[in-house]
């Protein structure tokens, strides 16, 4: 109770909330008198009173002007918003007519009209957009290839590359043939003067027959008194008399031809010293490659290509041949080594001696 | 639409949406930023959007997508306005198609929008409403108040002449 009777009375715990009451003028008569009962027994609060009294918002008084909704002005908006309407051709025929005939008749609406009309925007300006390219779009079509496609695609590639290997094959072949009947003519042209081979100093293409972890075609270019040398020191240390034999029949087929019709097994029969004849019939093999006349090395890989490849049926027959006649030569300088020097060529088995060197001591 | 329709709505469009954007913004970049916007939004939705109502659909991403900037770039655009005020003065009045410019600067993004689509596009009340998201009468009554505005800036500057 002392609490309620507290709050109904001002003092110096509750004179905010009056003071905000009466500034909202919510206070009956006797607060009010309370209120300023209090600010006289505390003058130093009036200041605190009319601080809160001046955030009150001052009474504002308008005059509406009432003119603008007379029934008059009423008429005149009606008559604006049809013009409005006509200017942006949003009325009905029947109405567009009408207005038109007002129009016609009366100059204030004219007047009204044209004032509208100038608020109308020109709509033939341009404003061109300044890059119209970058909103240009293009799609990519991705063009699917079906299986039946590609597998020819796939064919006819292989195709190509076949048509194009064989025919480089077929041309490379033909070129060998070629330089081989050059050559063929060239050394029998060269053979055909006397000219001692052993002795010139013009550097041979020469074609060992190398043994068999060698390269079967290994070229050498060695001047021809080296050659002898070469020759011998590869009979040295050649393992047996077989790879030799080997060796001496590898000459490819045009010389075999040759052999036929060329007087050289007279004239080494005829040699006097039994070296340069062994010598000569082991490097006879360098008589059926062609003399180094030019730079030009290609026709000598051609003919090389075509006694290098396997299989073919002529050159082993070619190859038998040279086999029989090279031991028929051989047999031949057997006898006239054991003629001259009384040493048997043939061992205890029976086997003929080919490239074995024998010096006799006497 | 397909693709040759979609380039067809480049060279038909292009222009008008940006016309309208760039008269809204006064702003070169923006306003070709918005109407690339809009066209990707075209061009993303191609397949949904018809040939024949492409140009509203423009309008309209060009329209909301300009709003968008405008909410971005409120404070700015405040102070272009207070510049745009000043040069009032300095223009020749007697050009009208000045002043209506100048007039038109005055007028909300909103009424200045309804102005140009009727007048540049001659869209109508109800195609406007549909591009603005607005009712056919909110057109009908926010246009023929920027029409009065716009004349009784107009009046205003020749009398003062």
């Amino acid at each position: 109770m002392s609490s309620k009777q507290n709050d109904t009375k001002i003092h110096l715990g509750n004179y905010e909330e009056f003071f905000i009451l009466f500034m909202d003028n919510e206070l009956n008569k006797e607060q009010r008198h309370m209120v300023e009962d209090f600010l006289a027994a505390h003058p130093d609060l009036r200041g605190e009173l009319e601080l809160l009294m001046s955030t009150r918002l001052p009474v504002e008084e308008f005059d509406i002007n009432k003119e603008e909704l007379l029934s008059e002005n009423m008429k005149v908006n009606s008559v604006d918003e049809d013009l409005l309407l006509f200017i942006d051709n949003e009325l009905t025929d029947e109405k567009k007519k009408i207005i038109a005939l007002e129009l016609a008749t009366n100059a204030d609406h004219k007047l009204q009209l044209t004032g509208l009309m100038k608020t109308k925007l020109d709509a033939d300006e341009i404003i061109s957009y300044p890059n119209k390219a970058e909103l240009y779009r293009r799609t990519e079509r991705v063009f699917m290839l079906r299986t039946w496609m590609r597998v020819a695609a796939i064919l006819l590639v292989l195709a190509t590359f076949g048509v194009f290997y064989f025919s480089r094959n077929s041309t490379k072949h033909t070129d060998a043939i070629a330089a081989g009947n050059n050559a063929a003519v060239q050394k029998k042209n060269e053979i055909s003067i006397p000219v001692n081979h052993a002795n010139d100093a013009q550097p041979m293409i020469v074609t060992t027959s190398a043994p068999k972890q060698k390269s079967a075609n290994e070229e050498k270019i060695i001047p021809t008194k080296e050659k002898k040398e070469t020759i011998i020191r590869h009979h040295e240390n050649t393992p047996s008399a077989n790879d030799d034999l080997v060796a001496l029949n590898e000459p490819s087929e045009k010389i075999t031809e040759r052999k036929t019709t060329d007087p050289i097994d007279a004239r080494l029969v005829t040699g006097s010293v039994i070296g340069s004849i062994v010598a000569e019939n082991i490097s006879k093999d360098s008589f059926n490659n062609p003399i180094v006349t030019s730079t030009d090395s290609h026709p000598y890989i051609k003919e090389k290509a075509t006694v290098r490849k396997p299989g073919d049926g002529e050159a082993d027959v070619a190859s038998n041949d040279r086999k029989g006649s090279v031991k028929g030569f051989l047999r031949k300088a057997s006898r006239l080594i054991e003629k001259r020097t009384g040493i048997d060529p043939v061992n205890d088995n029976g086997e003929l001696l080919i490239g074995a060197v024998a010096v006799k001591l006497k | 639409m397909t693709e040759k329709e979609y380039n067809e709505c480049v060279n038909l469009y292009a222009d008008n949406v940006y016309r309208f954007i760039v008269k809204n913004l006064r702003h070169e970049e923006d306003a070709r930023d918005v109407v690339q916007t809009a066209f990707e939004k075209l061009w993303r939705h191609r397949n949904e959007v018809d040939g024949a109502k492409s140009k509203s659909y423009l309008f309209t991403v060009a329209y909301n997508q300009m709003i968008d900037h405008l909410r971005k770039v409120k404070k700015i655009t405040l102070k272009e306005d207070f510049r745009e005020e000043t040069r009032i003065y300095n223009r020749p009045a007697n050009n009208l198609k000045a002043v209506l410019e100048e007039a038109l600067s005055k007028l909300s993004e909103t009424q200045r929008s309804l102005v140009m689509l009727k007048d540049y596009e001659g869209y109508s009340y109800e195609e406007i409403g549909k591009i603005m998201n607005l009712s056919e009468s909110q057109v009908k009554v926010y246009l023929h108040r920027a029409r009065l505005q716009l004349k009784e800036y107009i009046v205003k500057v020749e009398n003062v002449i």
